[in-house]
């Protein structure tokens, strides 16, 4: 059904989707990280970690990911999901 | 002093042949001796566009493997006096020129012309990597479009692996009226992203695919295109031209209605 709501709401304008999309995806174009290196990093993060914590380790997750900075600009950052046991 | 200048953009379809011609052209009416050369093999199109694909005898293959000699293969066009093509094979592997065997034909290119305008081929392989083996400078063309600023910043990284740290950039088929809605990236938002500085703008203009029809570079018209690229060539030669206010194309209705804005 039409939704005269929805009709009023300000859509953002597309040229602005384009640009924040094309600003993460040239991001993560560079910043693609060869997955070896990635793993070796994924192995010594387990290693360090479970020395003091006991961690679920096949739940572990690294993966580079693209954070805003809330003023429209992107950067990128290492990011862990490492659950713990108890 | 002779410059060579390659013209590409990652993505096909954007503009680079078109560009390649007009750019040349502009330089010949300016005064200077130019060769265009089309390193598109086994798809070349720069003859065509240019209104010379029945006077190919010899091309970029033959003269690479010593079939002709370089002034054999280029062909003279009668209509602007200084202004030379150099064409690409048509029905060979572009695996048929190496990267030195393109400076070679590039460095005898020099000798003779004031600019050698390279066409490169779309793609990131053995093509684009010949076209830009001899080049001392590059323009990045590309469109306000998602997909094509994608590829001109993946071009722009690989120029920048190979030495040609300055490339300048052109965004071609800007609708200013797209743009004023917020449907069309603006030059702001596309320079942002790509970081290069701008060497000018074309707006998209129906005129371009008639010059095509006729083979015949629309920079010698006074279509709008056409000046832009007339600004372009001026730029290349050193000269400081304002960029195109492209609202001055919103007409006389929308110009009013921003009159009122005010």
């Amino acid at each position: 059904m039409f939704n005269i709501f929805k009709f009023f709401e300000k859509k953002p304008a597309s040229k602005d989707i384009a640009r924040d999309r094309l600003k993460l995806v040239l991001m993560s174009d560079k910043t693609r990280i060869d997955p070896k290196v990635l793993e070796e990093i994924k192995t010594d993060i387990i290693n360090v970690i479970s020395k003091h914590l006991n961690i679920d380790l096949d739940a572990v997750e690294i993966e580079i990911s693209p954070v805003g900075d809330g003023h429209g600009g992107f950067s990128s950052a290492l990011v862990a999901s490492i659950p713990i046991k108890f | 002093m002779s410059e060579v200048i390659v013209i590409t953009s990652g993505k096909g379809g954007v503009g680079k042949t078109t560009t390649s011609a007009n750019l040349g052209t502009g330089l010949v009416i300016e005064g200077k001796k130019v060769a265009l050369v089309d390193t598109d093999i086994g798809l070349r199109n720069l003859d065509v566009v240019m209104g010379l694909e029945n006077r190919i005898v010899y091309d970029l293959v033959d003269v690479v493997e010593g079939t002709c000699k370089i002034n054999q293969a280029l062909i003279k066009d009668k209509r602007y006096s200084g202004l030379y093509l150099l064409p690409a094979a048509q029905t060979r592997d572009k695996m048929a020129v190496s990267e030195e065997q393109m400076k070679v034909v590039i460095a005898e290119l020099r000798e003779q012309f004031d600019y050698v305008i390279v066409d490169c081929p779309a793609g990131i392989e053995h093509g684009f990597k010949n076209a830009i083996a001899a080049a001392d400078s590059a323009i990045v063309v590309t469109i306000p479009e998602v997909s094509a600023v994608r590829d001109a910043d993946r071009i722009i990284g690989l120029l920048s692996a190979h030495g040609i740290t300055e490339p300048k950039l052109i965004i071609n088929r800007i609708r200013p009226e797209m743009v004023k809605r917020g449907d069309m990236m603006s030059i702001e938002d596309t320079l942002d992203i790509l970081g290069i500085p701008l060497l000018g703008i074309i707006p998209e203009d129906e005129n371009i695919i008639r010059s095509s029809n006729l083979g015949e570079p629309i920079v010698t018209s006074g279509f709008k295109a056409g000046m832009a690229y007339r600004n372009i060539v001026k730029r290349i030669m050193g000269q400081e031209i304002p960029f195109m206010n492209i609202e001055d194309d919103l007409g006389f209705f929308n110009k009013l209605k921003k009159l009122f804005k005010k």
